[in-house]
């Protein structure tokens, strides 16, 4: 008499998470979907004399000033080709008890991906959580909550 | 978002900027531009402007502006829209150093303080 084989169970699905994928100079970011609000054609600034690199300067986005980041300088991303249609990431950034909304300038928007959690090798800290392997590619995760407080 | 302020507008490289309107004594025309004098009962701050755009009243603030204070180190109390646009309102007692002018500030009757730079 032979054994008879249990049937596989099914796994447990594979916790994931929905990002945004960008391009940011020559880089790849993963923006987490649910604190992106909207993806607006790029916005106009005005810049803040003396300010870091990594700020572009003032916007107004539904009728309140909104801060516009460089998403290549914060993630110190080499510059890439001009970008032909470039976008504001009008998302939500620092502590959940303290969020606001801020305006990430970046050279396009790409697609929508689930990512694996335990597939995100941890970073180094602040405002790159990680890094993740899309395709041939590899994708900074971004930590928008490190983009609140003081520097 | 904090109550409504009456600020008036400045305008100064290429920025827009808003100054407590209670604190404004004085606006001058000068060569290229305006003076615009701040008092308080400890000092006389003197500030230069491209233009003057005007006074508005019950002007909403943003006072978090944590990314803003991240990235530039200048003092200020919030952020505002006015006609879409956005514009810094100021702290009147430590106003940016590209907002004074080269005699920069003043104490109350004891000759001159030390210049801020910009």
């Amino acid at each position: 008499m032979t054994a008879q084989a249990e049937p596989a169970r099914d796994a447990a699905p594979e916790p994931t998470q929905k990002h945004l994928v960008v391009r940011a100079g020559e880089y790849l970011c993963a923006l987490p979907l649910a604190s992106v609000r909207r993806v607006v054609r790029a916005l106009s600034v005005r810049p803040l004399p003396g300010s870091s690199e990594e700020l572009r300067g003032l916007s107004e986005f539904a009728g309140e000033p909104l801060a516009v980041l460089d998403l290549a300088k914060l993630v110190d991303a080499p510059p890439g080709a001009t970008p032909e249609y470039p976008v504001t990431i009008v998302a939500w950034a620092g502590p959940a008890a303290d969020r606001e909304l801020v305006g990430l300038h970046a050279d396009a928007a790409l697609e929508v991906r689930e990512i694996a959690t335990r597939k995100v090798a941890a970073g180094a800290g602040g405002v790159i959580l990680g890094e993740v392997s899309l395709d041939d590619e590899v994708a900074r995760v971004i930590n928008l909550r490190a983009l609140g407080g003081e520097r | 978002m904090n109550a409504p302020r009456d600020l008036l507008l400045l305008s100064r490289a290429g920025g827009v900027w808003g100054v407590d309107n209670a604190r404004v004594s004085q606006v001058e025309r000068e060569a290229g531009g305006y003076r615009v004098e701040l008092r308080s009962a400890e000092q006389v701050r003197l500030l230069t402007a491209d233009e003057v755009l005007g006074v508005v009243r019950g002007l909403p603030v943003s006072t978090g502006a944590s990314p803003v204070r991240r990235y530039w180190a200048q003092p200020f109390v919030g952020l505002a829209v006015h006609g879409g646009t956005p514009l810094v309102v100021v702290d009147p007692d430590r106003p940016p150093g590209l907002l004074l002018t080269t005699e920069g500030e003043t104490s109350d009757g004891n000759g001159r303080d030390e210049q801020k730079g910009a």
